[in-house]
């Protein structure tokens, strides 16, 4: 049977931006042929509300932007050489957030040249990224109360934000990033939400913010980037009320020029949570890339994702 | 044949015959993401090259190789 075609009327952005991606580097189809086959309707849905939050991000471009396109591709191709380099060095390359600042979030030829596009892609074309992305708009976000206050540490594009904002019209958001360039990234993409949302710039190790601020808080793909995940889980419950629901992922094994901390496995993940007051609700466990990618390593990446709690909130 | 077609070729496992300039992930379902770097890999070590991170990404055919492979001055291709 042929697998579908990548494309759909009700979709256009979606459909555009795939034909875009399909041209530049032809081998990428398989892993979009593969998410749109697994999730269906998820796929189509969740890709069109990703790219046109990268359309509001380039407001004086034609779609899809020939940089998105090509950082996108740049984006896949460096993490499986980051990743194949991990599997030789049991370490990921960066060593310091210092470094990672210097190299990747101060420098505006990274951030706005090709690393926060293809960041909100991979929310629509990677199939661990994707499976994350509905379990927060269909677990997490549905299980919070009509309205109340969201924050999220390392905001970066700003999908996450977005489909919370989205989701749940009563609710405000605030969204902090150690980047001043994923600031100007995502006050750009979430304008449409001007009036619900803040945008500051501040390190998530050591937030600014008031003790019990946040009825949500929004923690994607973070815990990783950072010397002390720990520190960064205290802080994570420090700016959160006693109901206060979370949602954090974060990644095993799993290389990018700016992981810092290695989670050796799953079980380290959920000892740190634990370790930390938090209680694991409902999580999402992710094997990332194909049978024949992995065959190849001896570390299996890992995309990981928890709803979590303080304990009294657990009922 | 050129000895870039010929390390292409044992990189992929695909016969020499198969392969032209205009190959790429396109025509050949080897050339996959993990075959790409397979692919880098035997490229940079038989002319001593390192490629960028872009130019790895703009890899679609065997002629850009062999035009980042001319753009350096390796010989032989």
């Amino acid at each position: 049977m042929n697998p579908p075609a990548l494309t759909s009327p009700d979709h256009p952005l979606l459909s555009s931006a795939i034909a875009a991606i399909n041209q530049r580097m032809p081998f990428l189809k398989e892993t979009m042929s593969k998410s749109a086959q697994k999730f269906g309707a998820d796929f189509w849905a969740m890709g069109e509300f990703v790219c046109a939050h990268i359309r509001a991000a380039h407001p004086a471009e034609s779609w899809p932007p020939d940089g998105a396109v090509a950082g996108y591709v740049r984006f896949c191709v460096e993490f499986i050489k980051l990743q194949m380099n991990l599997d030789r060095q049991g370490r990921y390359a960066c060593e310091a957030f210092s470094q990672a600042y210097q190299e990747v979030y101060g420098q505006a030829e990274v951030m706005l040249g090709y690393y926060l596009d293809a960041l909100a892609f991979s929310t629509a074309f990677w199939p661990n990224h994707l499976e994350i992305a509905c379990f927060y708009r269909d677990r997490f976000l549905q299980s919070l109360p009509s309205q109340g206050r969201a924050v999220e540490l390392g905001v970066g594009h700003g999908v996450y934000t977005a489909l919370l904002l989205t989701q749940r019209p009563a609710w405000t958001a605030l969204g902090l990033d150690i980047s001043p360039h994923a600031l100007t990234y995502a006050s750009s993409a979430l304008a449409g939400f001007e009036e619900r949302v803040q945008l500051r710039q501040g390190d998530a190790r050591e937030p600014d913010l008031p003790d019990g601020l946040a009825d949500a808080v929004v923690c994607g793909e973070v815990l990783e980037h950072v010397e002390d995940p720990e520190q960064l889980l205290k802080q994570l419950w420090r700016i959160a009320g006693p109901q206060a629901c979370y949602f954090i992922t974060t990644a095993a094994n799993a290389a990018s020029r700016d992981h810092i901390y290695l989670f050796d496995n799953v079980e380290q993940i959920r000892a740190m949570l634990s370790h930390c007051g938090f209680l694991i609700m409902e999580e999402r466990v992710i094997v990332i890339g194909d049978g024949k990618f992995n065959a190849q390593l001896s570390r299996t990446p890992i995309s990981y994702a928890a709803i979590v709690c303080k304990p009294n909130n657990a009922s | 044949m050129g000895k870039l077609i010929l390390v292409i070729s044992q990189a992929l496992n695909v016969p020499v015959e198969l392969l032209g300039e205009e190959s790429g992930p396109e025509s050949l379902p080897q050339w996959d993401s993990v075959a790409h770097w397979q692919v880098i890999a035997a490229v940079e070590k038989a002319f001593s090259v390192d490629f960028t991170m872009d130019e790895a990404a703009s890899f679609n055919c065997i002629g850009r190789i062999r035009q980042a492979l001319d753009t350096r001055g390796a010989t032989g291709a």
